[in-house]
């Protein structure tokens, strides 16, 4: 790579990911409102105890744990429009490992916070837009690496600002760290097979070892190199693989030897418990996560289906490219434990999709450009652009604009058959050009919306209790 | 084969991180640096404190588990408006007197409350006893003699609190 064009490589990611931090770091102390989930209170809560106390001490509903009632009236919850139920306060907490919580729970120690009351949204978000930008980063270096400049410029820009992921990424859920951990083991695993080098392969382990202590799916991201080990590698098949699920077995173990210290009998009853949740969306499981878009509230976003629908459309003709399994070997073995732990309503399950399918989305847009697919040029334009519109322009509204709506139908359509008609290369550079505007004009809609999600905004959409 | 290794130091300092981390964790727990208690309090650094009693309510109807129970806490103000709470019974220290209630009620609603050297109410909020009114509490109607700390509560008592001629 000439000096020139990694200038501009580092002038675009700082670019992007300056967009990203200023589209999350807005609102997000009340977008999602505070105490929405209480989730983010709980790992924060288990972490500091560790730090204060020596035992993880957090809120669940699991049934196993002897509650603690407790009144903790953090970021005024019972101001708000929530249970006036005191916690259930529950110790030791075993719901998930605790390495989340010690995340924001250090964060909260070190901002000199040492009561779960204490524990602020402003607070406990602060280290999520670190994530939330070092995520971006990850999935930009990963497209650049596997794929090209273009993929990751258009990975980026969407990455950096689609409502529903920037509005996801605020949240101090497990999932926000489990991408990172996904994101970073995908790229160490991609230089490994590259440059063959030992430090990058135990760099991948080391990042999918930590992703099991994150959340239990987290071993969607060993598994997801085990397929990539299976499907791209030539030789040491079985002994990559056997050193891939050890050393990632090695790290998640700790978990349960914590759990033994502290109360192994509880332990046992909570992997049952937790194994014994309510399977929310039952047979409809891939329905609802294709259809419905949500984080604490129903947030429907065209770029989620988009992206599955990119799958499908990029799998059906590209199998054969390697390349391509670092899309599908991480989306397969997450989409196989999702399953596995069935869904609930609320929607940072579905968080650990969102990198995945917006470099799939990148992926068709640039073989786009160069084979037109008008199929996807439609979908491009109108589930993304559809959806966000609708938002801003209200269906009652909608008529006062059907005309131009009309004409532009029109006026796209003609220049997207143009390359079926024509070969002349000045009709493909008018192509070409048409849909990277159009590109630009949804990110550009991507910002307006995400700005314009405030409480009066975020309150009129349809809450999941 | 010898190659696939080369990197493993990496994996073992992040295994030995997490071994000392399970070590310190078991030295804090031996020497905490704060209680169960400490840590649960109710009242928030951040918390801004209201000056009517009857501003904040925890009110909403209450989800009734089997062998658990709520006090229900009626506060009425000067001015006609009025604040009804309903406090989870084991959500109450383990003593369930009168005090322990003022205190969680004070905290959740974030109002203040003063004493007098007898540990009794002198003021709620802003509005303070004065010779002609003071502010009394009842506990299912019947009036709280024997002082906060020994008024005990049971489920299901209604507790009021009334600011009325002397």
């Amino acid at each position: 790579m000439n000096k020139y064009r990694k200038i501009i490589l580092i002038f675009s990611l700082v670019l992007i990911l300056g967009l990203g931090f200023f589209l999350r770091a807005k609102n997000h102390t009340v977008i999602p409102q505070p105490g929405e989930s209480v989730d983010e209170y709980s790992f924060t809560w288990v972490g500091l105890s560790l730090l204060e106390n020596g035992v993880p001490i957090g809120t669940s509903g699991l049934s196993p744990y002897n509650h603690l009632w407790k009144y903790i009236n953090v970021n005024g919850f019972y101001q708000g429009p929530y249970t006036p139920n005191p916690f259930p306060i529950d110790q030791p907490w075993f719901d998930h490992p605790p390495l989340f919580g010690l995340v924001t729970g250090s964060y909260a120690y070190v901002r000199g916070v040492r009561d779960f009351a204490d524990t602020t949204i402003a607070i406990i978000r602060k280290p999520m837009l670190a994530i939330g930008v070092v995520n971006l980063a990850l999935l930009f270096l990963l497209a650049f690496l596997v794929f090209d400049f273009k993929t990751a410029l258009v990975a980026g820009l969407i990455f950096a600002t689609e409502p529903l992921i920037v509005i996801s990424s605020r949240m101090a859920q497990a999932e926000n760290l489990l991408i990172t951990f996904f994101l970073g083991a995908l790229l160490y695993f991609f230089l490994y097979q590259k440059k063959n080098k030992g430090v990058y392969f135990w760099l991948a382990i080391t990042l999918a070892g930590l992703a099991t202590l994150t959340k239990v799916s987290g071993w969607s991201v060993p598994v997801a190199l085990i397929l990539l080990t299976i499907v791209l590698d030539q030789k040491q098949k079985l002994q990559k693989s056997f050193l891939i699920f050890a050393g990632s077995l090695g790290l998640f173990l700790l978990f349960p030897i914590y759990g033994a210290i502290y109360d192994f009998n509880l332990f046992i009853q909570l992997l049952l418990a937790n194994s014994s949740r309510v399977y929310f969306d039952g047979f409809n499981i891939v329905y609802s996560l294709l259809a419905r878009q949500n984080i604490t509230r129903d947030l429907q976003s065209g770029w989620i289906t988009l992206g599955w629908i990119s799958i499908i459309g990029l799998f059906a003709n590209n199998i054969k490219q390697n390349k391509l399994w670092y899309i599908a070997a991480p989306l397969l073995s997450y989409l196989f434990f999702y399953m596995i732990f069935g869904s609930q309503s609320y929607g940072w399950y579905k968080f650990p999709f969102f990198p995945f399918l917006v470099l799939a989305i990148s992926r068709v847009f640039i073989e786009t450009l160069e084979n037109p697919n008008l199929l996807f040029n439609v979908f491009l334009i109108f589930l993304p652009g559809g959806v966000m519109l609708n938002r801003i322009i209200p269906p009652e509204k909608f008529q006062d604009f059907v005309w131009q709506f009309r004409s532009f139908i029109v006026l796209t359509g003609s220049i997207f058959i143009l390359p079926f008609i024509s070969k002349k290369i000045m009709h493909k550079r008018i192509y070409q050009a048409t849909l990277v505007v159009i590109l630009l004009a949804l990110v550009g809609l991507n910002i307006k919306t995400t700005l314009m999600m405030d409480i009066n905004t975020w309150t009129h959409l349809l809450w999941i209790h | 084969m010898k190659k696939l290794f080369d990197g493993i130091w990496i994996y073992c300092l992040c295994l030995g991180f997490f071994v000392l981390l399970g070590i310190f964790f078991a030295f804090i727990h031996a020497n905490p640096s704060r209680s169960l208690d400490q840590l649960t309090k109710t009242k928030s650094i951040f918390a801004k404190t209201v000056d009517s009693p009857c501003q904040n309510a925890l009110n909403g109807e209450p989800s009734i588990a089997v062998g658990d129970y709520y006090l229900k806490v009626n506060i009425y103000c000067p001015d006609g408006s009025y604040s009804t709470n309903i406090l989870r019974y084991s959500a109450i220290p383990e003593t369930h007197t009168m005090d322990d209630v003022l205190s969680i009620i004070t905290q959740v609603n974030g109002f203040d409350i003063q004493y007098d050297a007898d540990h009794k109410v002198t003021a709620i909020g802003n509005v303070k006893n004065t010779n002609k009114r003071a502010w009394k509490i009842r506990i299912n109607s019947a009036p709280v003699v024997t002082g906060l700390k020994d008024s005990h509560l049971i489920p299901n008592n209604l507790v009021e609190i009334n600011y009325e001629q002397i």
